[in-house]
């Protein structure tokens, strides 16, 4: 009578070994670059001379893992440091007294709310991992250690850096950040679809009308004329839907944050292409076919399992495709925005940041971390290791903000398309966030009156110029009012460096 | 001895005045000032309080919150009293149907909020695969649940059943309406055996019996469950947020009053804007549970009075 049970059992058993025996490889697997660095025991910890660094970084998983074989690269130069009698490396790894230091890496979610609150509450971490777009809060209100006097006695110089990464960590002439990992957004194509339509797989859309006419090809749908595939929709993966008049050469607001430029020509030819396509496919067709995709970190990716055939995403794509599909044939090239040319192509960089939180135990410690991530090999040493930034940014399979890398950074690095993503960073229509203080609701208001645009588009008063017009007029009163704050709090002295 | 008990209720105390009574205060004291948490406040009077009135986004959040709490509160209670009157039956297996109706209640917030984006899902969920067989059939379009900003009916225009995120929301909070049946069951259980023999002799039918007899003597445990459905309804925060990535989306469609609350305090910098906001919000609730015990006084029974 038992049989039956235990057969089924063994079953279970056998079929679920054989899922796990087949199991594609994590990301972890295929893209950490393998460095395994001493990771000090409870033991060697407890040595009171030590200086202990608190570190509270967003990234978990393979990205986590990325920056924590930074830090043990670190730390395992401090260890080495203290026995050693080369100056330049006891200067660089141990505090100003001659003391090992000690980085310990947190991954905290939300962690700029966290570094914020902690701030406030007198006991901040040493070392906060934010993004770019919270530096001019940091800044602004001093939740952040002005970098200056660190940077002309240590370096690193800007040039070193491509300026647009660069220019995300300086705030009003002072630099209060630096970059860790970064990104510039490129237009991925699927060349088994592009086949599949009669397209050529090696040449992606160069104009926006090309684009279209691709989208058009493109897309299928089912006999009940649902939508089952699109070649393009502007909603996957939908992370940058604040920034469509970037695209089109448009700013969100003039260089000194104070005016916002929302409802400028370039705006409204971006929202007016955005309509058209609403309009071509059908908005709630579109909505219903955005809601059936999957999850970014998914096999069930809407470019990965072929729903969308071009997609506009970052450096990390690959990393991902790498894994959940990797006989996938891809290709890279710049979105074919008409903000940029063929020399100079449009793009959106963002930033990942390293800050120093104002009021933290360690200042003079942290700074010393800070460098160290923000350091590398000599590019034109064949023989240079990969330190410091290189780590970290290999184990991300991304690029770095420097200009230049190692040999052996290219050698081991991943991506085949590398190159177009630091291209894009060189460009002259890069464009990065704006730095003001009110960005966080600005950014989310662009993406509402996105949201409203596709949805309403087709109704009177809801048009590209009315939508942004009535955005441009909300916004600009509660960006006034917070410019006179800011001012307010500058006169009475409550202000910085 | 009486020291002896203020040293037993001094660590609650404690943890009331610090946890609880200070922030209520000083969030009253920072409502009337400009603080960014990052900055030490500056007196600014009524000024957050009239900006408030002016926002047209504190508005639409205004707006969305009372409607959510029209949209969830009513059904959940006639379904949680229609779900206790079927419990309180007397038929086989009634323990099993007790505990599959509280089961969903135990279902922590992140995890059904998930499991619903999966079934509103307009492309693939489970209610759209019911729903849209039956309405091609008759050439229209299912409705795109979260994805759509409008609220619900029907579009002559472009053949569309419209069912929008706000709905969507209500529609989940009714997955957790088994612990107010469970209170309801309690109550219907609790109703005199002779006052059904009574209402049996005077030949009342099984909905008299409900409106005359069951009603009135559940009423006190209705007043409770309207009262924390007001509280509750009006603090929702974690669905909305789980399901839309923080945003309110779309536009704004499912923005609540605790949304702009939050956003306002940690992502703004507004912490003094935001206590305002969670003042107006805590005024509105008091008057509103003041109205439930008014309307209550004059239709609840208590025996006994």
């Amino acid at each position: 009578m038992k049989t039956p049970y235990v057969l089924v059992l063994a079953l279970f058993v056998l079929a679920a070994v054989a899922v796990l025996r087949d199991r594609p490889p994590s990301i972890e697997e295929t893209v950490r670059a393998g460095y395994q660095f001493h990771r000090a025991s409870a033991d060697d910890l407890t040595d009171g001379s030590i200086v202990h660094l608190t570190y509270w970084e967003k990234w978990n998983n393979f990205e986590g893992e990325a920056m924590q074989a930074c830090v043990d690269a670190f730390n395992e130069h401090s260890r080495a440091a203290l026995n050693s009698t080369d100056p330049e490396a006891r200067r660089r790894f141990l505090s100003p007294e001659g003391r090992r230091i000690y980085v310990h890496l947190l991954s905290t979610t939300q962690v700029n709310q966290k570094a914020k609150l902690a701030v406030s509450g007198g006991l901040p971490p040493d070392v906060a991992g934010l993004w770019s777009r919270d530096v001019p809060v940091f800044a602004q209100y001093n939740a952040a250690t002005p970098l200056d006097e660190f940077l002309k006695r240590d370096g690193p110089a800007p040039p070193e850096y491509q300026p647009c990464y660069w220019e995300m960590c300086v705030y009003e002439g002072h630099v209060w950040a630096l970059p860790t990992s970064p990104s510039t957004v490129a237009m991925y194509w699927n060349k088994d679809l592009f086949r599949e339509a009669g397209l050529d797989p090696d040449r992606p859309p160069r104009t926006l009308e090309e684009l279209d006419a691709y989208n058009r090809k493109l897309t299928r749908r089912d006999e009940s004329g649902r939508l089952a595939r699109m070649g393009f929709h502007p909603s996957e993966p939908g992370w940058w839907n604040y920034g469509w008049g970037n695209w089109f050469g448009g700013a969100h607001a003039t260089p000194d944050g104070r005016t916002l430029l929302l409802d400028s020509k370039e705006w409204v030819a971006a929202y007016t292409w955005l309509n058209k396509l609403a309009e071509d496919y059908g908005r709630s067709e579109m909505r219903t076919f955005k809601s059936g995709l999957g999850t970014f970190d998914s096999p069930q990716n809407a470019f990965i399992s072929g729903k969308v055939a071009i997609v506009l995403q970052g450096v990390w794509m690959a990393n991902y495709i790498r894994v959940y599909k990797p006989s996938m044939q891809w290709g890279v090239a710049p979105f074919p925005g008409p903000g940029g040319d063929a020399q100079d192509p449009v793009c959106l960089a963002q930033a990942d940041v390293l800050v120093i939180p104002r009021g933290c135990k360690h200042p003079e410690e942290a700074w010393r971390f800070v460098r160290y991530v923000n350091s590398r090999g000599d590019p034109k040493d064949p023989d240079a290791p990969v330190e410091g930034m290189e780590i970290l940014c290999l184990g991300q399979g991304k690029h770095t903000p420097f200009r230049g890398m190692t040999e052996a950074f290219q050698r081991k690095h991943p991506h085949e398309d590398l190159g177009w993503f630091i291209k894009l960073g060189e460009s002259k229509h890069v464009y990065i966030e704006p730095m003001m203080p009110m960005w966080e609701e600005i950014r989310r208001s662009c993406a509402a009156s996105y949201d409203e645009l596709m949805s309403k588009g087709d109704q009177p008063g809801y048009g590209p110029q009315e939508v942004l017009t009535r955005l441009k007029n909300r916004l600009q009163p509660k960006l006034d009012q917070e410019w006179e704050r800011i001012d307010r709090a500058r006169k009475a002295g409550g202000h910085r460096p | 001895m009486k020291a002896r008990a203020w040293v037993f209720v001094a660590p609650w105390a404690a943890g009331l005045a610090v946890f609880t009574l200070f922030p209520f205060v000083s969030s009253l004291y920072y409502s009337f000032t400009d603080y960014s948490v990052l900055r030490p406040p500056t007196p600014a009077g009524l000024a957050n309080y009239g900006e408030l009135a002016a926002d047209p986004i504190f508005r639409r959040a205004l707006g969305n919150t009372f409607l959510y709490a029209a949209m969830a509160l009513v059904p959940g209670i006639l379904m949680a009293l229609g779900l206790a009157k079927l419990l309180n039956a007397r038929v086989r297996g009634t323990s099993f149907y007790r505990a599959a109706i509280y089961i969903p209640h135990l279902v922590p917030t992140v995890a059904s909020a998930i499991l619903w984006m999966w079934m509103l899902n307009a492309d693939s969920g489970l209610i759209n695969s019911i729903l849209r067989p039956l309405l091609e059939t008759v050439g229209w379009k299912p409705p795109t649940f979260l994805g759509d900003e409008r609220l619900a009916g029907l579009d002559f225009g472009r053949r569309e059943v419209i069912f929008g995120a706000l709905p969507s929301l209500a529609l989940m909070s009714l997955w957790g309406c088994g612990q107010m049946a469970i209170i309801y069951l309690a109550k219907f259980q609790e109703v005199p055996q002779e006052l059904y023999e009574a209402a049996e002799l005077d030949g009342a039918g099984p909905l008299s019996v409900f409106l005359h007899v069951e009603l009135p003597q559940i009423s006190p445990v209705i007043l409770f469950n309207v009262v924390m459905g007001i509280i509750g309804t009006f603090q929702i925060f974690a669905e909305p947020f789980i399901l839309t990535n923080g945003d309110g989306g779309p536009n704004y469609a499912t923005y609540l009053v605790p949304m702009f609350i939050y956003q306002n305090a940690f992502e703004y910098q507004r912490m003094g804007y935001a206590c305002a906001a969670a003042w107006l919000l805590f005024g509105l609730i008091a008057l509103l549970t003041l109205a439930a015990f008014r309307i209550g006084q004059k239709r609840v029974y208590y025996a006994g009075e």
